[in-house]
């Protein structure tokens, strides 16, 4: 008993490093979060400042992701480095800030310069506004030449390029439509002197102790957007703007289904031909069953799949099974009754399951086989076989029951794959399980999505590891001390 | 010279371990020579007295003088080797290009047909047949041969290095081993934040000033940060013993190697392996390097803990001992004593772990994931079978590269296995 209890606390610690994990991804995302929830480009054409509306919406984002509050509990940074460098969520900028501040040691300047180009993009918007047609024509190519200079500037990081594109924008500008902006740049010529190289300064560390961050509410919760993953919440899907939970509960059903069948399949096929192989160990029949399984474990699952695709769910050659989906498109037939219905069904699912199982079935009888001709060296099968008992009664229930140990083991591994489902497998018959879910999450940059997924397999990970050890000390008592 | 009995090497190989090692190292000298056997540019040229060897070289433009044309300059990105007259031409085995469209041969052009539809010499023929923009798919399988191996290889040789070194030192120095003083100690605790943010600012400043950019920023940023970290504790460690002498406060502590380590395999052999890599290929940029760094840092647990598990059972046996008792130092004793004697099941690891990185690598080309698209590989290949059914070869062929590549490891590797078993090295 006090062996479980142990392990039940060991693996306390080792949760709470999946979710550190899964945190410090989280957070190193690069790419602003706002912006793609948003759907905004990352590159922003000068000329049309940020709506209000799209500002509101801006700060209620943050506000829900957490993204205004300091990291963890504690930051350590530079001291050249803005305070409140954790506010700006525009990761590019945050970088842009952070560069140019040890760089040149100089935070007040690199703020001026921030500020600057700000305030120059809204004054010159607002002077484009105000011209004439006319005028605008006229001016096309300056005006083209600004913008590109303008976005050029915003995200620079080499103090030399800063000071010649501020010198090009003074230039550009030097007309009288665009007087005001003209003064700005002036102004940021005069003032900002970026060409120094910082101090030892650099390297003295401000300490400050936060009591709101984003772990915490990642973790426990704020008790307003989210509750944490203590409680189940994964955070918000950027791309539905729901939950992430809502999608993970409908997503596991069929991943569960799924591999919980192909595993089930591949243990009950699998252990009979293990026996069966150690039984008539050394003969040609089980040589060929061995050569055979050698064979399909080396075939990649993705090769699998696309080739009982292409041959068996398809007109071109044999249309036997369903290649994707879970259930007809159009729905069933609405005078089916249950039975008929299941029959239909099973058209679609068993391709998937036979790409779930070969491979275990492969990797479990070699493991059944293996262990079971390890134990026909220990002294009770000879005296099992002294005692005249049938071949198949030493089979099964002296050599059987101690070869169990290792499958046992094996179990815990199977347990991610209950739930995470498999990545290539749903995505080449489209299921819509977790694994399919990762894949879209991928390529829509949700990453929330993979990094709850990811943090929740690995939770099942370690109770799929507690599970095993636990069934360990139960069928071999020798551990327990 | 003496043969060491039970060695190895002096083991007789049979017949299909002998075939799998034979057809590694045609795919081994295939994939290392694959700019050779398969492109466009011919081997050897001879022109106007001249001769040059395109193929080996990477220039970017060449002159030639022909009887229509004169003498002009050509640009090796869009030149018709083939349309060059008055040139003596050798062509390499395959003279195609992975990834460039042959119109002639465009829209799937299955293996077999496409031999009599234009009027080429015999070599010009796609041996495996091309897909929609007429790429030649042989061409592209002996270049991802290359993207497969160096994949595999580089990226278990990473993690076969941290796998190593973890699994060694925790086994052999166990939680019992390594006394330090207690200052050293508690310093080290306390100077592993201030490291990290050492180590955050140091691999600023050297991208900052070596302008890493685009190329190898993570190796950069991965290699200052284990350098300052490690100086760090270096330090502490130093300075803790200095004021351990200083004061004589007699109070020593072991460093818990063993459990530290044993934590951290727990650990990530907790967190599954494709879930990692989709993750971290979702952050990082698309890049090959990028791609052999994910799978070297996700696969060390597995090696880590059998290296540990060696170890531990070589530890207290006698030879060790002896070496202790003769005064090496613990480093020697690992290098000269304890590493030879675990290279056994360190080649098995090596080869199974090889085997298992090509067959996640083209897994994740083949959902799109991971090396970039201008890349060719197994994976991407395949997939490219999925738009047209009718097109078998292009996903029979790729996919047995991928099944031959993959049976031959996993041979070897079983090979290995059981000629490090003493039973049946016994028996032999």
């Amino acid at each position: 008993m006090s062996f479980i209890v142990k392990r039940l606390l060991w693996s306390i610690p080792t949760i709470l490093a999946i979710v550190i994990v899964g945190f410090v991804l989280l957070v190193y995302t690069p790419g602003d979060p706002v912006k793609t929830v948003l759907n905004l480009s990352d590159q922003e054409d000068p000329l049309k400042p940020v709506s209000p509306h799209i500002e509101k919406q801006k700060k209620e984002w943050e506000d829900k992701l957490g993204l205004n509050l300091p990291i963890f509990y504690f930051t350590i940074q530079s001291s050249v480095l803005p305070d409140t460098l954790y506010k700006i969520t525009d990761k590019k900028e945050k970088e842009t800030i952070r560069s140019l501040c040890l760089s040149t040691g100089q935070t007040n300047m690199v703020m001026d310069l921030r500020r600057g180009i700000k305030e120059f993009k809204l004054t010159w918007a607002g002077e484009v506004k105000n011209l004439t047609p006319l005028e605008k024509d006229s001016l096309s190519k300056e005006m083209a030449e600004i913008s590109h200079n303008i976005q050029l500037l915003t995200y620079e990081t080499n103090k030399i390029k800063i000071h010649e594109y501020i010198e090009n924008l003074t230039i550009l500008t030097h007309s009288n439509f665009f007087s005001r902006s003209h003064g700005i740049m002036v102004g940021m010529e005069k003032e900002i002197n970026l060409r120094s190289r910082p101090g030892l300064e650099v390297f003295a560390p401000t300490i400050r102790f936060n009591a709101k961050s984003r772990f915490h509410q990642w973790l426990l919760g704020d008790g307003k957007y989210s509750k944490g993953i203590i409680r189940g919440d994964f955070g918000i899907s950027y791309v539905s703007k729901e939950p992430i939970r809502n999608h993970i509960y409908k997503n596991l059903f069929w991943s569960v289904l799924f591999s919980g069948l192909g595993i089930l399949l591949a243990y009950l096929i699998s252990i009979p031909v293990g026996i069966l192989s150690a039984g008539i160990n050394n003969t040609i029949v089980e040589k060929l069953i061995t050569v055979l399984l050698f064979a399909l474990y080396a075939i990649p699952v993705f090769f699998m799949g696309t080739l009982l695709q292409t041959y068996l769910a398809n007109d071109q050659y044999l249309h036997v099974f369903e290649p994707t989906g879970i259930k007809p498109v159009r729905g069933f037939d609405p005078d089916a009754n249950l039975i008929e219905r299941w029959i239909v069904q099973l058209r679609y699912m068993i391709l998937p399951i036979v790409c779930f199982t070969y491979a275990s079935i492969a990797f479990l009888s070699r493991l059944t086989k293996t262990s079971m001709l390890e134990t026909f060296n220990h002294p009770y099968m000879m005296t099992a076989k002294a005692k005249g008992l049938p071949y198949w009664k030493i089979l099964l229930k002296h050599s059987f029951r101690n070869a169990l140990i290792p499958l046992i083991t094996v179990f815990a591994n199977v347990f991610p794959v209950l739930v995470g489902g498999s990545v290539i497998i749903e995505s080449i018959f489209t299921i819509p399980g977790m694994g399919t879910e990762m894949f879209s999450s991928y390529f829509s940059d949700n990453i929330p999505m993979i990094i709850g997924i990811f943090t929740l397999t690995g939770i099942f990970t370690v109770a799929g590891f507690l599970i095993s050890d636990i069934l360990y000390v139960i069928v071999d008592p020798r551990i327990r001390k | 010279m003496i043969k060491k009995p039970n060695s190895l090497w002096s083991v007789k190989l049979d017949w299909y371990s002998q075939a799998a090692i034979f057809c590694l190292v045609l795919i081994i000298l295939t994939g290392t020579c694959s700019n050779w056997i398969a492109t466009s540019k011919p081997l050897y040229i001879k022109n106007n007295q001249n001769v040059y060897f395109p193929a080996f070289n990477n220039k970017k433009s060449y002159e030639f003088t022909t009887e229509q044309l004169g003498k002009k300059t050509y640009n090796v990105e869009n030149m018709d080797w083939v349309k060059l007259d008055q040139t003596k031409k050798v062509f390499a085995p395959i003279p195609y290009d992975p990834g460039r469209s042959d119109m002639a041969f465009a829209n799937y052009k299955s293996p077999y047909t496409s031999f009599s539809e234009a009027e080429r010499p015999f070599q010009f023929v796609h041996w495996l047949g091309t897909n929609l923009k007429g790429e030649d798919l042989l061409s592209g399988i002996i270049h991802g041969t290359s993207v497969s191996l160096k994949i595999g290889f580089f990226s278990i040789f990473i993690a076969l290095l941290i796998g190593i070194f973890l699994g060694t030192i925790a086994g052999y120095y166990q939680n019992d081993t390594w006394k330090v003083p207690l200052f050293s100690f508690i310093l080290m605790l306390m100077t592993i934040i201030p490291g990290v943010y050492l180590a955050d600012l140091f691999s600023f400043f050297a991208i900052e000033r070596f302008d890493w950019k685009n190329t190898g920023i993570l190796i950069g940023k991965i290699f200052i940060y284990i350098g300052t970290l490690t100086f760090i504790l270096l330090f502490s460690h130093l300075t803790g013993k200095l004021i351990h002498k200083m004061f004589r406060f007699n109070k020593r502590v072991y460093l818990p190697i063993d459990t530290l380590v044993s934590r951290m395999i727990e650990i990530f052999s907790s967190i599954p392996k494709l879930m990692l890599i989709v993750a971290l290929a979702a952050i990082l940029d698309r890049s090959v390097t990028n791609v052999i760094i994910i799978i070297g840092i996700s696969s060390w647990a597995g090696i880590a803990r059998l290296i540990r598990g060696e170890t531990l059972k070589l530890r207290n046996q006698d030879f060790i001992t002896s070496a202790k008792a003769l005064g090496l130092t613990n480093f020697k004793i690992i290098r000269r004593h304890l590493l030879p004697n675990i290279s056994g099941p360190i080649m098995v690891s090596f080869v199974f772990g090889v085997s298992a990185a090509i067959l996640i690598e083209s897994g994740l080309s083949f959902l799109n994931i991971g090396v970039p698209e201008n890349v060719i590989t197994w994976g991407q290949l395949l997939a490219d079978g999925k738009n047209n059914f009718n097109a078998w070869w292009l996903i029979v062929f790729p996919g047995f590269a991928i099944f031959i590549t993959v049976l031959c490891l996993n041979i070897l590797g079983e090979k290995f296995k059981s000629l490090l078993d003493p039973v049946n090295r016994g028996i032999n």
